[in-house]
């Protein structure tokens, strides 16, 4: 077997060209939005022709029992079987519908996954693609229109993904804070409001829930899998913890008198708002479609800075 | 309000001048809702709610010629500002929504203070710690090899003609003085070395021509000048030259830095060849060896100022293409090694990445020798088309000596682009913004 030799470095030299046109060093602000890329290919899973194999084998089943179903009762009387039709047909429609609902949330979840993938390192037209996708889940806005406008020839995949966070996601960082804060806030006047211990935590699950839908809302879409059970896993750790300051208060009450159980009325109330804080900043962290990069994720300083400046 | 001093550090034709310029046009447009700064969190996060130029009122340096620089650029016929003559300085006060205590204390408010002068004269700094003897010494040393052993035939003979013992005499010394200054103008223009000193030889800036200047390296022969010998009248000359000119412009201007940035034209270097390549590299060691590194706290920067980062910059990466940036970085990085780490070891923060203060090219492929490989196109100053240039491998580590070919001079100046000469949209740029989030980020939040 022979060895091709390795071809000679080129030496740097210049090429003359025809062209005397302006260099496309920027696009031109006057012109049109540049058109966004096509949206990013679809992974298939064999684990998902499976589930969908399974789940026509079930259909199927279901399908003929109830055209027996109907049959019997037409056979018992005309009224009967309009009446058992109909409700079967709601009985259906109504599963159907929510599993639609929930197939389009979990399919929005998955691409979140991915958007989070690709944003890692990513290259010019990977980052490009993350920004045009994030643009989809939100809202039509000029914002789709300012982005493309500024996007420059010479930028890498993090001037890109920056860009994008600079252009398209600041409006839904300001509602997803708003959201925080509010949850903040009336969970704080909640804890030192509410009787007992369980009511204090139904009002923490309740309100927590509340928050990280309208975080996802802020965003467009649903939390991603993983960032979901991550979420909910620290919703029930969270709100045992609170249950746990708020014995605590109630024993210093037992002990140390009404002045100390006040004490620890109002320090359960501020540790409560700030475990909502922490979680509404990591359900920001989870539901935003592209990551905040090392520097910018809002804290519980900033947060706490919104809150006594409002 | 808090200010914090930048040393905008580099050798002549690094890009000091343009850098400040894109700096401070791209900080105002930021302040107007430009979007060129997007790697900058303050604009990013929409905290940075204005920057503007300090009235120079009680300022004791020239103003740094930010308005005529950008006439230059926004011309009808777009052209790059001259050579940098003398020193100059502009403050730039930019206003941040701030998110930290330390922020508020200062009402979010910051003042750059950007200093810029002749990058020759910074090599003159290392003369402040050096004899006559020990300077004369290193210059003969370098002047045995390479493009300097022909281009100071001239000079050397002069030498072998007067020694140092013979009696001082006016005429002859400045006779040797300006055979001295021509050989460093040739080293400059002839063979593109930059390792000269001293500076005011070869950009005299304000300097008038007067006697002490009239000095160059002599042969001592490890022995003291005779009292009213050529070798005496050099050195107190040399001596004089330190006193009154290196000791004022470093003591006046570059005593107290809080963030410094190197920038440093490494693909000139790659195309100079291998003298030029190794003088980049000799003059970067010991010009960052005059600076003071470390990490200060209000109470110990009274006393002892040090700076805290310092960022060293391969500039005019939109001369290679997009690929090959990373290489320009990487290369930077291991041309940089001793400083970095000497900065890193007093407690410093370095960084190195690449950078162009203002973009005027695009990417393009071409074939050359039927193989397809990426240029770039740009349009050089004074012509009606277009060029591809082909810039040649860029090496990540320091290349050996056959890696170098002939010196490559032919890499045109390309005209600048157009852009707004009001600060609105900015001027395109390579990571400028990100050169500043390392900078000054903190002094943002």
């Amino acid at each position: 077997m022979t060895v091709e030799p390795p071809e000679p470095p080129l030496a740097p030299r210049v090429i003359q060209t025809d062209r005397t046109e302006p260099v496309p060093v920027r696009h031109d602000p006057e012109d049109a939005a540049v058109p966004p890329p096509p949206p990013l290919p679809k992974r298939r899973s064999p684990f998902g022709y499976a589930l969908a194999g399974l789940a026509l084998l079930i259909l199927a089943g279901f399908v003929v029992d109830a055209v027996r179903l109907i049959q019997s009762a037409f056979a018992l009387g005309l009224g009967l079987g309009i009446v058992t039709a109909l409700l079967l047909g709601l009985g259906v429609a109504g599963p159907l519908v929510w599993l639609l609902w929930e197939w389009r949330s979990l399919s929005g979840l998955k691409h979140l996954d991915r958007l989070h993938d690709l944003s890692r390192a990513p290259t010019r037209e990977q980052a490009v693609r993350v920004a045009e996708a994030t643009l989809r889940l939100l809202p039509p806005s000029p914002r789709a229109d300012e982005f493309r406008r500024q996007l420059q020839p010479h930028h890498d995949g993090d001037d890109v993904l920056n860009l994008a966070r600079a252009v398209v996601l600041p409006p839904s960082d300001q509602a997803a804070r708003q959201v925080v804060r509010r949850a903040v806030l009336q969970t704080a006047a909640l804890t030192v409001l509410s009787p007992t211990v369980l009511i204090d935590t139904l009002l923490f699950v309740v309100r927590a829930v509340a928050m990280l839908r309208g975080v996802a809302q802020a965003y467009g879409q649903h939390p991603g899998l993983a960032g979901l059970r991550h979420l909910l896993r620290e919703i029930v750790r969270e709100t045992a913890t609170l249950g746990a300051v708020e014995l605590g208060g109630q024993v210093l009450g037992e002990v140390g008198g009404k002045a100390v159980e006040r004490l620890g009325m109002v320090t359960g109330s501020v540790l409560a708002a700030q475990r909502m804080a922490r979680l509404g900043l990591l359900a920001m962290r989870v539901c935003r479609p592209i990551p905040f990069d090392t520097t910018e994720a809002p804290t519980i300083t900033q947060l706490a800075g919104d809150v006594i400046g409002r | 309000m808090s200010t914090l001093r930048l040393a905008v550090t580099g050798l002549s034709r690094a890009g000091k001048t343009v850098f400040i310029t894109s700096l401070v046009h791209n900080l105002l447009s930021a302040g107007h809702g430009g979007s060129t700064m997007t790697n900058l969190l303050a604009v990013r996060s929409r905290r940075l709610v204005a920057a503007r130029m300090q009235p120079e009122e009680a300022q004791d340096l020239p103003v740094f010629p930010y308005r005529s620089n950008l006439a230059h650029m926004t011309a009808a016929e777009p052209h790059w500002p001259g050579h940098t003559e003398t020193i100059s300085r502009i403050d730039l006060a930019v206003r941040v929504r701030p998110e930290t205590v330390w922020g508020r204390l200062n009402r979010g408010r910051l003042t750059i203070e950007l200093i810029d002068y002749p990058g020759e004269w910074l090599l003159d700094l290392p003369l402040l710690n050096t004899s006559f003897a020990a300077w004369s010494k290193a210059v003969l040393e370098s002047c045995r090899e390479g493009p300097r052993e022909r281009l100071a035939a001239d000079w050397l003979r002069f030498l072998a003609d007067h020694p140092a013992h013979l009696p001082a005499e006016q005429e002859v010394a400045k006779r040797g003085h300006l055979l001295y200054r021509d050989f460093l103008h040739a080293c400059r223009d002839d063979a593109g070395l930059c390792f000269l000193q001293p500076a005011r030889f070869v950009r005299p800036g304000d300097q008038p021509d007067a006697p002490l200047m009239w000095f160059c390296p002599l042969d001592l022969g490890g022995a003291k000048p005779k009292s009213g010998s050529l070798g005496e009248l050099m050195e107190k000359r040399f001596e004089a030259y330190k006193e009154k000119v290196v000791a004022p412009f470093f003591e006046g201007n570059f005593r107290k830095f809080d963030r410094q940035i190197v920038l440093v034209d490494v693909l000139s270097a790659l195309h100079g060849g291998w003298h030029a390549f190794k003088d980049v590299e000799a003059a970067l060691d010991v010009v960052s060896r005059c600076f003071s590194y470390g990490s200060a706290n209000w109470f110990t920067s009274w006393f002892r100022p040090s700076i805290e980062k310092v960022l060293f910059a391969a500039t005019k990466a939109d001369h290679v293409t997009a690929p090959q940036r990373d290489h320009l970085r990487e290369l930077l990085r291991r041309m940089v090694l001793e400083p970095a780490g000497r900065a890193r070891y007093e407690g410093a923060t370095a960084e190195v990445l690449a950078l162009a203060s203002v973009v005027c090219t695009a990417d393009d492929v071409e074939t050359i020798d039927g193989r397809r490989v990426d240029v770039v196109l740009g349009k050089p100053i004074g012509e009606d088309r277009q060029v591809k240039v082909f810039p040649g491998a860029i090496p990540i580590t320091p290349p050996e000596r056959a890696f170098f070919g002939a010196r490559f001079q032919g890499y045109p100046v390309f005209q600048p682009p157009r852009f707004p000469v009001l600060p609105t949209d900015g001027i395109p740029h390579i990571k400028l913004d990100s050169a500043l989030e390392f900078l000054l980020g903190d002094q943002l939040a």
